[in-house]
């Protein structure tokens, strides 16, 4: 009851400031002076769009729903995510009176099948905004198949064409745990782990995960980058996921440059501006990669490189620079653009690496500039022909 | 995301009153003279001007100093290049005199149809003139090049900065400095800054000189030492992130002066910037500055690994 005189407490509050707003003339054109506000515009563009999400009106607070034990967490976020939650225990029925004795991992090889073919099998190209929100409806959809079937499959579905696996460096095996945890859960042909030569984790530990590759890297004295091109030459798989040990990212942040990667984009990038602040506080490197995409005609992708984990790559990006130049990340990077391949930035998923050492980076990106002016001479596209330089020719 | 700025001026401009138009005091006020006698060069004879130099590039009458100390070499050279500039380069001639007794002025006219060069040449200032615009900072490399003086400094023709600031940079120079920069990072206190704020910053950290920001020879005032001008040769100043970067690579001492607020002092060009911002030129010249360095370092041609064939 107090739930509810709160919800009514807060709609009239917002009542009231909407038309104090409008009596101030807010809302320019046909909406000034006007106390409500229409609500349609958004439910006839997802119409017009074909939209196979959300198509209802606006999205409700979450305190509307606060004291309301027993209702699905799905609800309050969207009806398109209740649609599959309800697909999900009708299937996930379906599966236990089919497989009366069927384990976790088959639930879940099940569960990913099935929803990958319901929505590659609806729509052929699924925009942006709709490869997020994938996430979600599967949360949802994963939410039903558990209520269905009376188990808790472990993955997150995730809709993808190709294969996908993934390559982590673990220069300790102190966290390795927690992000193999996660992995997991990703539908990951191959999880390949680069170890120092000269360290001894519990193997057998890594070895009780049956998708786990496990490799020791040779002559890469530490470096981060090296480690991860050797693990990438382990794999053929369409899209490689590189993730660190350093710091656990969730498998929903993963999943999602899993998406992109498998949707066309050569390369799926984490998001380093979200935690770098003002210019003037950047680090020199953040500079660097920034003027580096730049002068490449990419300013968009501001301080994001290869490089820069978690980061996905397609197998077409793989083979154009080859592995063994992710070794230098920057030059790698500049290879990806100057190529003409497709780089995209996933906003929501923090980068999740070490800080980069000033000097390293300073040398990765000299090699990278070095790499594009001599393929594309010494301006690359920013030519000069608004000087007289024949005026100072012979110099003093 | 967010877009990029399109422009690196802040966005509350600050005007800065200058010493010629700033207000006497109270005191001055009653001392005051008769309008003629405080500002006697306004009524003055203009001085004598070569009028058929005008017509050559070589153009040598220098009248920036007069008096006894005309016959010595000057001190310092003071370069202006000017383009349709009449609005100001008198007033800033006029504070190019006033750095040093034995200053050398050189106006660089290239391109100017308003009017300028008689200013120029009524100031008193050595004038070359060009028919057709040099472009971008090549005015500086022309009148670097026919400069006499131990220390250069370079300013534009459109912005009047006082002789007293302008007087820290030649001091520093005669100090021991080589290259003395506009202490000016531009606005960057945001996440997206401007690119040729982006690319200051970016070159002086592949230099190894974050200490430096984003102060470089792209803006103006700065001076450098005749050392530093034999150092890097006066056809560099052209592209000037390419001459700091020679500067640099010379083992000369560049460091920052003096905070002078150009973004606030520029006047806004709008049909510069509708038809083709200066943008992408200074971030070519940052290029080439970088294609030079890298060159330096290490040859070209042997570093650069063929990347599809494996292995850096």
């Amino acid at each position: 009851m107090r739930a509810r005189a709160l919800v009514r407490g807060a709609r009239a509050s917002v009542k009231r400031t909407r038309g104090a707003y409008a009596a101030r003339g807010g809302r320019i054109g046909k909406y000034r002076g006007r106390s409500t506000w229409p609500r349609t515009a958004g439910k006839r563009r997802a119409r017009a769009l074909g939209s196979i999400g959300r198509t209802q009106g606006a999205r409700r607070s979450v305190r509307a729903y606060a004291g309301r034990p027993g209702r699905l967490y799905a609800e309050a976020s969207d009806k398109s995510a209740v649609r599959w939650q309800r697909e999900g225990v009708m299937d996930g029925a379906a599966w236990r009176s089919d497989h009366p004795a069927g384990t976790e991992d088959e639930l879940s090889a099940y569960m990913q099948r099935t929803w990958t073919e319901k929505v590659l099998g609806r729509k052929a190209a699924l925009g942006k905004a709709e490869r997020r929100s994938l996430l979600r409806w599967g949360s949802a959809y994963a939410a039903g198949i558990g209520q269905g079937s009376g188990m808790t499959p472990r993955c997150v579905p995730i809709p993808l064409r190709g294969t996908a696996a993934a390559v982590v460096y673990a220069p300790d095996g102190e966290r390795l745990p927690a992000v193999l945890d996660e992995l997991e859960r990703l539908p990951l042909r191959e999880i390949v782990v680069v170890l120092d030569a000269a360290q001894q984790p519990a193997l057998e530990a890594l070895l009780s995960r049956p998708r786990v590759v496990i490799a020791y890297a040779r002559n890469f004295r530490g470096d981060p980058h090296k480690a991860r091109a050797e693990g990438a030459k382990l794999t053929d798989a369409d899209t490689v996921l590189f993730a660190d040990s350093a710091r656990p990212c969730s498998s929903r942040l993963l999943g999602q440059l899993l998406l992109e990667a498998d949707a066309g984009a050569e390369a799926a990038l984490s998001d380093r501006t979200v935690r770098e602040g003002s210019f003037d506080r950047r680090a020199e490197t953040s500079w660097l990669r920034e003027f580096l995409n730049v002068t490449l005609g990419r300013p968009g992708l501001r301080s994001n490189a290869i490089g820069g984990v978690p980061f996905a790559l397609s197998r077409r990006a793989l083979d154009a620079i080859g592995p063994d130049a992710l070794g230098t990340p920057a030059k790698a990077h500049a290879a990806v653009l100057l190529a003409g391949l497709e780089v995209t930035v996933c906003e929501g998923v923090p980068y999740a690496g070490e800080p980069e050492a000033a000097k390293a980076a300073a040398n990765a990106h000299e090699e990278a500039w070095r790499y594009c002016l001599t393929a594309q001479g010494d301006r690359l596209r920013f030519s000069d022909a608004k000087r007289n330089r024949k005026a100072i020719e012979g110099g003093s | 995301m967010k877009n990029r700025t399109g422009s690196d001026r802040s966005a509350r401009p600050k005007r800065v009153r200058t010493a010629f138009r700033r207000t006497p005091s109270v005191l001055a006020r009653k001392a005051r003279k008769p309008r003629t006698a405080r500002r006697p060069s306004r009524e003055k004879a203009p001085r004598p001007v070569d009028h058929a130099a005008a017509e050559s590039v070589a153009h040598a009458s220098r009248t920036g100093a007069g008096g006894e100390e005309s016959g010595r070499k000057p001190s310092v050279s003071v370069i202006i290049p000017v383009m349709n500039e009449r609005r100001t380069v008198a007033r800033v001639i006029r504070e190019a005199q006033r750095i040093h007794p034995r200053a050398e002025v050189i106006a660089v006219l290239n391109g100017s149809t308003d009017g300028s060069l008689a200013i120029a040449k009524a100031s008193g200032a050595r004038v070359l003139v060009y028919d057709r615009p040099l472009g971008h900072d090549v005015g500086r490399a022309v009148g670097a090049r026919e400069a006499t003086g131990d220390i250069l400094l370079f300013i534009d023709a459109d912005m009047v900065i006082p002789a007293a600031r302008l007087r820290e940079f030649t001091d520093a120079i005669a100090a021991g400095t080589d290259v003395a920069l506009n202490d000016y990072s531009g606005p960057r206190k945001r996440a997206v800054v401007h690119n040729v704020i982006l690319a200051k910053h970016a070159l002086n950290a592949l230099l190894g000189r974050r200490d430096l920001e984003g102060a470089s020879m792209t803006a103006v005032p700065h001076a450098i030492s005749r050392r530093a001008l034999n150092a890097i040769g006066a056809e560099a100043l052209a592209v000037p992130p390419l001459a700091m970067t020679k500067a640099l690579h010379a083992g000369m001492n560049v460091r920052r002066v003096r905070h002078v607020d150009v973004g606030s002092l520029n006047r806004i060009r709008t049909k510069r910037e509708r038809n083709g911002s200066l943008e992408p030129l200074i971030v070519g010249d940052h290029l080439e500055a970088i294609g030079w360095w890298l060159k330096r370092c290490g040859d070209i041609e042997d570093r650069a690994a063929d990347i599809g064939g494996g292995g850096t």
